[in-house]
């Protein structure tokens, strides 16, 4: 095979064409291993779309044939209060978590940056990013045990300083919830996200930090006018990135923390499509639900993307 | 150099590509298996028509249930292989039922036989079953005909199609049945509360709430722990035990979301009424007192189970197989004044209604799916082990090893097989358990006056009692624990019982009325139960209001048909 494409390729000189197929040569390798990836796409990611023919009918598994009906579940969707109010909790959330993490993460990473002592600034990263690698599943039980009214830490801890009387019931309280959320990524997030700001700050010319010291900067203002636009653009593409992520609030905190009293603050969309796809059988409902989701999505990444070629940062596509 | 890396490349990936091939190879050399044992019984049914078929032949069976398999060399499941030649190979649920049940739809790849639990509905109407109706009452499968000839009203009904498609695995009772201790609905209290208040015997809530919350002040820790005086579990479809005391209360059944007039048979809805109101309004006092925890609406099914488990809470609404799991601990403890007993509580001027008698459910069983490779013989399967001396072995097991007979002909176990019927590791390998507990059955007690299963033998029941139980329940004049609930007041319940029963068809309105009335009970019965006092009635009022905008008539509507159906009208 090789042989037979580099006589074409010798036949036909420098034509667009040869040189196409030298490349593909030339990158046999690497296409070969690129292979099983495509695969993995195609079966995980690609397949599955052919199911969003399900919002357009009112499908009913088992059945050969299904019944079209248009934008019906769409205007279900729309018309149902519970749905405008998921929505609204998904995009409140999912603010909260983003403004917080970028703010931790920054912070996080500019602290640990100024630390000059190498062990203990090692320690601190490390620690600070174990929780990433704990699943929700333990990270919501270790909050519902901190937050407990019965014999919870935060709880203990806030009457022995004498702020409060009574045990605060903090899951109970939907005024809470956005925030205990906000809070639980952050802890968990935090230091995982700091990684890639404090390799950005490595980039950074140390020839910079010695010419603000001979002009005379102090640290606050080194970390103002040197560090901070160091890592601007590892920013905008982070946060084009998170955009496209912006109706992904998170499923399994706002699940599991979730109770009857909060339910209005706490379902996102992923929780109103698992209810109404796989609780209730309204698969198609579900499916619409879900295919908002992403046309948002897809929006979001589109515009993010656009925005930022125009402030002449970089772009992602 | 370069070259023999790709070499190396495409050899890994020819390797992983064999593997994927062979592992196809390996199962295609596999599935013409089941197939040949199929036809064999078919051919020699040519044969040999009269005599039953005991050919070996194996059986898959799915059940929505989250249990164990009996293991292979199980002594009494292969004495039941050996009188019927079937064998049994279960696939219990793992995870979430309608996640699994969407699935084995969506592929279209059937177990023979299944049991799809509280995924009925999503089975039947994706047509997974045979309908039954052509073999039942043929005289073919007499003890099948026997065991059901009361209730074909009740089997067809469940399907909405009006096709028998399930068998039902529980509720067909022999005998002059009573439950000697209470599996269903009561408002259970820790022993020890009321032997503390010198053995009274509670009628009304407020006689039950008061001698909590004494006992509440006079105990406010238990071992070093908060006492945690009424529990309320209100988590997901577990949340009847918020829901269900106001109809028990006044006297009724439990029937589920609704109420039906034991006069007119007409469902009504109860959760906006006056005595739903006073309940939820006791609890709001018990609330401000701190008898009952705000936690106690935050927390989960297991969090709930560990809380029982510690021994510390004092009281709960529940069914007794709901919070089984947490008092089983404080029995192999041998803490029994920590465990419970249920009370017969009701509003002044009402008799309570927490036993049940006799209650066939109708649709709570297995099916034969289309899938099944010899529908027939199944359906002998079932018809062989309808027999009494069949169901002695599925749940007493083998006389000798694992019960004696007495010389009056009763059955008993010895202390050390008694130990054994405890020991759950211990059952999976002596015991029939699961083929017992997925498969029709009898129920109550057989001709011989011995009763269907060994945990309910009257003499069973007495010789398990510990010495603390035996002088509890002697302090009352009782023997049994079921003694403190009032006898159940027919000798069966009527055709239409019980509404929660009833299955409710995906997409349709009654199901989407009764998921908004539900979502809006659960949302917002514990915020009412945990409002300032004053504001109380104002938040039930706005409740009210929400429930009578849900369009919950179409649920009602659906279930007054199918109580009229159920009725034979």
């Amino acid at each position: 095979m090789p042989e037979s494409n580099t006589k074409i390729s010798r036949a036909v000189n420098y034509t667009p064409k040869s040189k196409f197929w030298k490349t593909i040569v030339g990158q046999r390798a690497l296409i070969l291993m690129s292979l099983p990836i495509f695969a993995y796409i195609y079966i995980i990611n690609y397949r599955p779309l052919k199911g969003l023919v399900m919002a357009f009918q009112d499908y009913r598994p088992g059945k050969a044939e299904q019944k079209w009906v248009g934008f019906k579940q769409f205007e279900i969707l729309f018309s149902d209060e519970a749905f405008l109010r998921v929505i609204r909790n998904t995009l409140c959330m999912s603010l909260i978590n983003l403004i917080a993490g970028f703010f931790f993460a920054i912070l996080l990473a500019i602290l640990i940056n100024e630390i000059k002592h190498i062990v203990f600034k090692k320690v601190v990263q490390s620690i600070s990013y174990l929780p990433h690698f704990l699943s929700w599943i333990i990270v919501t039980g270790l909050i519902s045990t901190f937050l407990s009214s019965d014999g919870g830490l935060i709880n203990d801890f806030l009457i022995k300083l004498g702020l409060i009387t009574d045990p605060v019931h903090w899951l109970a309280q939907p005024k809470m919830f956005w925030g205990i959320v906000g809070a639980a990524h952050v802890w968990k997030e935090m230091g995982w996200d700091s990684i890639i700001y404090l390799a950005a700050i490595t980039g950074i010319s140390p020839e910079l930090y010695e010419a603000a010291v001979i002009d005379g900067a102090n640290r606050f203002q080194r970390i103002r006018y040197i560090t901070l636009p160091g890592i601007k653009s590892t920013f905008i593409v982070l946060l084009i990135l998170r955009l496209g992520w912006i109706l992904n609030a998170g499923f399994e905190v706002q699940f599991l923390l979730g109770n009857g009293i909060v339910s209005d603050v706490s379902q996102t969309i992923d929780i109103f499509v698992l209810k109404n796809g796989i609780s209730l059988g309204n698969y198609s409902l579900a499916t619409a639900a879900g295919m908002f989701k992403s046309v948002v999505s897809l929006i979001m990444i589109t515009i993010a993307n656009y925005v930022s070629k125009r402030i002449g940062e970089e772009r992602l596509v | 150099m370069k070259l023999s890396k790709v070499l190396v490349l495409v050899l890994a990936l020819a390797l992983s590509f064999s593997f994927v091939v062979t592992g196809c190879g390996q199962k295609a050399a596999d599935e013409p298996e089941p197939e040949k044992t199929a036809s064999k019984p078919v051919e020699k049914a040519a044969e040999a028509e009269e005599a039953p078929k005991l050919e070996p032949i194996t059986f898959t069976m799915f059940s929505g249930d989250q249990y164990q398999a009996p293991s292979e060399d199980n002594p009494v499941v292969q004495k039941v292989r050996e009188l019927t030649g079937v064998t049994i190979e279960f696939e219990f649920l793992v995870g979430d039922l309608a996640q699994k049940m969407g699935v084995i739809i969506a592929s279209g790849d059937y177990p023979d036989l299944m049991n799809p639990s509280q995924s009925r509905a999503t089975a039947m109407e994706a047509n997974v079953f045979i309908p039954l109706d052509e073999y039942i009452g043929t005289g073919k499968y007499a003890n099948i005909d026997s065991h059901y000839s009361p209730y074909i009203n009740k089997l067809k009904a469940a399907s909405g199609q009006d096709k028998i498609f399930l068998l039902d695995s529980f509720g067909r009772y022999y005998g002059n049945w009573i439950p000697p201790y209470q599996n269903g609905s009561g408002f259970f209290m820790q022993k020890d509360v009321l032997a503390d208040a010198g053995y009274p015997n509670p009628k009304t809530l407020d006689e039950y709430f008061s001698l909590i919350e004494n006992y509440v002040k006079k105990y406010p820790t238990i071992d070093g722990q908060p006492t945690l005086g009424f529990e309320v579990l209100s988590y997901d479809w577990r949340s009847f035990c918020l829901k269900n005391p106001a109809q028990h209360l006044v006297g009724r059944p439990n029937d589920g979301d609704v109420i039906v007039d034991p006069d007119t048979y007409v469902a009504s809805l109860y959760q906006d009424t006056d005595f739903a109101k006073a309940y939820y309004k006791k609890l709001n006092e018990m609330f401000h007192k701190g008898v009952i925890s705000a936690e106690t609406f935050t927390q989960n099914y297991d969090q709930y189970l560990a809380k029982i488990a510690t021994g510390r809470v004092v009281a709960m609404f529940d069914q007794y197989w709901n919070f089984q799991a947490g008092e089983l601990p404080l029995r192999t403890e041998e803490r029994w004044e920590r465990t419970y007993v249920p009370l017969d509580i009701t509003y002044e001027g009402y008799r309570g209604q927490y036993l049940d008698p006799p209650t066939f459910t109708g649709g709570n069983g297995m099916g034969i799916t289309t899938a099944c490779k010899d529908p027939e013989r199944a359906l002998q399967y079932i018809d062989m082990i309808l027999t009494e001396d069949m169901q002695k072995l599925l749940q007493w097991g083998i006389e000798g090893v694992n019960y004696h007979v007495g010389d009056d002909g009763m059955y008993y176990r010895t202390d050390e097989q008694r130990a054994q019927s405890r020991d759950q590791a211990w059952i999976y390998d002596n015991m029939a358990d699961q083929l017992w507990n997925q498969f029709p059955k009898f129920q109550g007690i057989h001709a011989d006056g011995n009763w269907c299963h060994p945990n309910e033998q009257p003499g069973e029941v007495l010789a398990e009692q510990s010495k603390y139980d035996q002088d509890f329940l002697g302090q009352y004049g009782f023997k049994l624990p079921t003694e403190f609930l009032s006898p159940p007041p027919f000798s069966e319940s009527p055709a239409y019982y019980p509404v929660w029963g009833y299955t409710v068809e995906d997409g349709t309105d009654a199901k989407n009325a009764i998921n908004k009335i539900t979502e809006l009970e659960n949302t917002y019965l514990p915020r009412i139960i945990t409002e300032d006092a004053d504001k109380f009635d104002a938040a039930w009022d706005a409740y009210v209001e929400l429930l009578h905008g849900s369009g919950y008539e179409a649920y009602l509507d659906f279930v007054n048909a199918e109580i009229s159906k159920r009725m034979g009208n």
